[in-house]
């Protein structure tokens, strides 16, 4: 009871001084205008300000380069690595990979992870035209943000939560490949009360002729001769279909506030035809509905915060081919046996509060508390009992005396500014402690220090230690028979120097750090293909340590009519070896980003981002299939175009279309397989067109 | 430093989660109403520094025996933010004030008024003819209302458009260097 006691004490000791942006005053008006809003120390400041490396995309950036979802915003940033296997969008920051497990994923601060794996999940269902804004947060952070935030935070921003307060618009997209996207906004304010809706539709068939050739090309693809043996290798059979559909909605009156955030997703990869991943599902649905509900407060003694309860339930369903016919031999032995699992409704409830308090200009105070209780639903399989009537079986190996799991957290950050020279230098300290308890892994104590020095307002040089963690789930516990697993822990220094001031008329935006990040227990659930052509098995490896140096920049300079950006990543990592020779694995070595954007035309914009991957190495079959290589995925140079035009004004509301081509250049390219399972490679889309209209209401 | 094995064992905690919500619930209930935090905060930082970038008629400036007041009308979330300000402001330089008004008519000896989004009727801003008080907002037809400079959130800022019109009927000037930040300026 101490922790919630603790907590009600704090609810009711809330009675000092109203300070939270007691520091925005300070900044000049110049500074206020451009204060771009950040997550990285809880409170609204400038990213210069925050301690770590902190990125922002903005819709800006959104709308001129043309980006239709999340996974096309997160390749604006310099030191994050993903592969699109067409199922979901696996990936890491800073040069670590995985299904992004070490990543935390939020929906307006709203915590969104998948609670079977605890990943962050990305499909399709991120439309950029509801978002505001996208904050990246690269390194551990899990003193504020608690577990899962080991690599860093992805936290996005509606454009219901943090637009203008009345909104009326929507986007009709019609690509190649059948692709169609709608999606709208819209927000009122009545008085006191703030009404926002906004939600998407998507659909597409993904189906090009280089990825269904490509899929059935059990040399480049697959090279596995007993799998390829079961698999219809049909070009023709091929079907990598997807459909999704969002609604967020937000509720505000007065200090009051709720909201819910609500996602399907479909997935249809072919259930008896061609499979592009042996893992993953052939047809498989999965949603989840995020309640929200909680109060802000403040009060003239200058202590504020908030008090809020979230529930998050998630539904996973899945149609498969599954070998039960352990002796097939060919395609047509296989395709009788489909098997229906589900893993049952689960369930997330979470109590979260957070108090801040400015004692004076100088030094402030953050605490708070999360907690929450899960309870993971069954994982089940309909199956033929052998007499033609069909009925639920648990799962073998899945460990339903984990599937009830809590977790205590609190956290102190205690933050203190000096100026010594009495000048504009300053040199701020921030530091914090996270205690984390959570049910079936080692609780945790989580500190994070930063040391923010600044020559003058506009650049700060930033030293950074942080520790975070990553505890397992239900998942990882499947097929084990750990009564505890211990988590996995992220150690990172950093060096970051920011710049953000006038330059040439504009405004240039710098962010360089110089990081070394080591994971201990670093796991990832891996597949080990099942033998005579079973489907295999999932298990969680657990590989010890693994360290990354790495440096990145992005710069970004805005002025007149014209955006440009430039980024990049180098790394350092551990290396793997295999058959004596050492190499990295999984991840280039080299990123470039370049991006060039001009409005200054008669209602036409035009924009180019250029996106290189230097080559990627990876163990994969080698071809004749008698043992493993290290396979080199080739270096590749993406370029995409994006024309706007308008506005066109349509009685009271205004029109904006745009042409977008993807991969402009139509280089065939890959992206290597980071998860440890096969096949080893993913080709992605070739060059491609679509239409975009954007209407404001 | 890092990760220790369990020296807090969760069931110290104890169970009965219901009663625990409960008293969450309670706890919420008692608290004092006051203010929501996010973007009214720079809002609040705008309003508070307009005043060194306006010029009043001399026989209505702030100055040091005359604090300057800022008065909120309607919604008004970022009120105690300012009050917090205004004693901080007042204690090391010239006294500012912040007032809740109740109507237009409570405006007098305003200097600068923020009027939420449907405070008022339409027609009612110029109507009143309000003198020397610049009329700051974030609705988005509060210029064509009357007002003089409208708050709003573009590109992830906040951002504000003037009416140097509007400002000059009302006896006001605005320094070069606020038009030049300004998003749009209409007027002359």
């Amino acid at each position: 009871m101490k922790t919630w006691s603790a907590g009600i004490l704090m609810t009711f000791a809330a009675s000092a001084a109203m300070a939270e942006g007691a520091d925005l005053f300070e900044l000049s008006l110049e500074e206020l205008v451009q204060l771009p809003i950040t997550i990285a120390a809880f409170t609204p400041q400038r990213t210069i300000d925050a301690p770590g490396t902190v990125y922002v995309i903005s819709r800006e950036d959104i709308r001129r380069y043309g980006w239709r979802d999340l996974k096309e915003i997160l390749a604006a940033i310099p030191n994050l690595d993903y592969f699109w296997h067409w199922h979901w969008l696996p990936g890491g920051q800073r040069g670590f990979t995985g299904n992004f497990a070490g990543t935390l994923l939020l929906i307006d601060g709203h915590e969104v992870q998948n609670l079977l794996a605890n990943e962050t999940f990305i499909v399709n269902d991120f439309p950029s035209h509801t978002i505001e804004r996208v904050e990246v947060l690269q390194g551990p952070n899990s003193t504020l943000y608690g577990g899962n935030a080991a690599q860093g935070v992805i936290n996005v921003v509606t454009r219901i939560e943090a637009g203008p307060e009345e909104l009326g618009d929507a986007e009709f997209i019609a690509g190649e490949a059948d692709t169609r996207q709608f999606a709208f906004n819209a927000k009122r304010r009545y008085g006191e009360l703030v009404l926002g809706l906004a939600g998407s539709a998507f659909g597409s068939d993904q189906d090009w002729r280089e990825l269904r050739e490509f899929a059935v090309d059990t040399e480049r693809f697959s090279r596995d001769p007993k799998r390829d043996a079961l698999r219809n290798l049909d070009p023709d059979h091929y079907v990598n279909r997807e459909t999704n559909r969002t609604l967020n909605g937000r509720l505000r009156y007065g200090d009051w506030y709720a909201g819910v955030n609500y996602r399907s997703f479909t997935s249809d990869k072919g259930m008896e035809k061609a499979r592009t991943d042996f893992g993953g599902g052939d047809l498989a649905r999965r949603a989840y509905t995020q309640w929200f509900a909680g109060r802000n407060f403040a009060f003239e003694s200058g202590i504020n915060g908030f008090v809020e309860a979230v529930r998050l339930r998630e539904l996973n369903r899945k149609w498969a081919q599954i070998n039960l016919n352990r002796a097939a031999r060919t395609y047509d032995e296989v395709v009788s046996a489909v098997e229906y699992s589900e893993i049952l409704p689960s369930t997330r409830t979470t109590l979260k509060t957070r108090w801040n308090y400015s004692f004076d200009a100088q030094r402030s105070l953050i605490a708070g508390y999360d907690g929450w209780r899960q309870k993971m639903g069954d994982s089940v399989v309909l199956r033929d009992r052998g007499d033609g009537v069909f009925q639920y079986e648990r799962t073998a190996g899945w460990r339903a005396d984990k599937s009830s799991s809590e977790v205590n957290a609190a956290f102190v950050q205690y933050s203190q500014q000096w100026n010594p020279w009495d000048d504009e230098r300053t040199l701020t300290l921030v530091a914090g402690l996270r205690h984390h308890s959570q049910s079936y892994t080692n609780n945790a104590l989580l500190p994070r220090v930063g040391l923010v020095f600044k020559p003058d307002p506009d650049q700060a040089f930033k030293l950074t230690y942080g520790e975070a963690f990553r505890p397992p789930t239900s998942l990882e516990f499947e097929g084990t028979n750990d009564e505890s697993i211990e988590s996995q822990e992220m150690l990172m220094w950093e060096l970051n120097h920011s710049l953000q001031r006038p330059l040439w008329g504009g405004l240039i935006n710098h962010s360089a750090a110089l990081y070394e990040m080591t994971a201990v227990n670093f796991y990832e659930r891996i597949f080990i293909p099942g033998e005579s052509g079973s489907i295999g098995r999932w298990l969680t490896q657990v590989s010890g340590e693994h360290r990354v140096r790495g440096i990145e920049e992005l710069v970004q300079w805005q002025g007149g009519d014209w955006l440009v950006s430039l980024g990049g990543r180098y790394l350092d990592p551990d290396k793997a070896e295999f058959m004596g020779r050492d190499y990295i694995a999984d991840v280039p070595r080299l990123k470039l980003k370049a991006g060039i954007a001009y409005q200054g035309f008669a209602k036409t914009s035009l924009a180019l981002f250029a996106d290189h991957w230097s080559t990627t190495y990876t163990l994969a079959n080698n071809v004749d299939n008698t043992g493993k290589e290290i396979l080199a995925v080739p270096a590749w140079t993406t370029l995409s175009l994006n024309a706007r035009f308008g506005p066109y004004a349509i009685g009271d509301a205004r029109l904006h279309w745009a042409v977008y081509a993807e991969n402009l250049t139509d280089r065939t390219y890959y992206h290597a397989n980071a998860r440890g399972t096969s096949p080893i490679q993913f080709q992605q889309a070739p060059r491609n067109f679509r239409l975009q209209l954007v209407v404001d209401f | 430093m890092g990760l220790s094995r369990s020296w807090w064992s969760l069931k110290r905690l104890g169970s009965g989660p219901g009663r625990r919500l409960c008293a969450w619930l309670l706890a919420l209930l008692l608290a004092p109403p006051v203010l929501a935090v996010g973007e009214d905060e720079v809002k609040a930082a705008f309003l508070a520094k307009f005043g060194h970038y306006v010029s009043w008629p001399a026989d209505r400036a702030p100055g040091p025996d005359r604090p300057l007041v800022i008065g909120v009308l309607g919604r008004a979330s970022f009120i105690d933010l300012l009050r917090q300000r205004a004693r901080e402001e007042s204690a090391r330089g010239p006294a500012m004030q912040v007032r809740r008004l109740g109507s237009l008519d409570d405006a007098q000896g305003v200097h600068i008024l923020f009027i939420g989004a449907q405070a008022l009727e339409p027609q009612a801003l110029r109507q009143a003819g309000l003198r020397a008080c610049l009329l700051v907002g974030d609705s988005n037809g509060f210029l064509d209302e009357g007002g003089m400079i409208r708050l709003t959130t573009d590109n992830n800022r906040i951002r504000f458009d003037i009416d140097v019109d509007a400002a000059e009927r009302a006896g006001l000037k605005f320094s070069a260097k606020l038009l030049k930040l300004a998003r749009e300026v209409r007027g002359k």
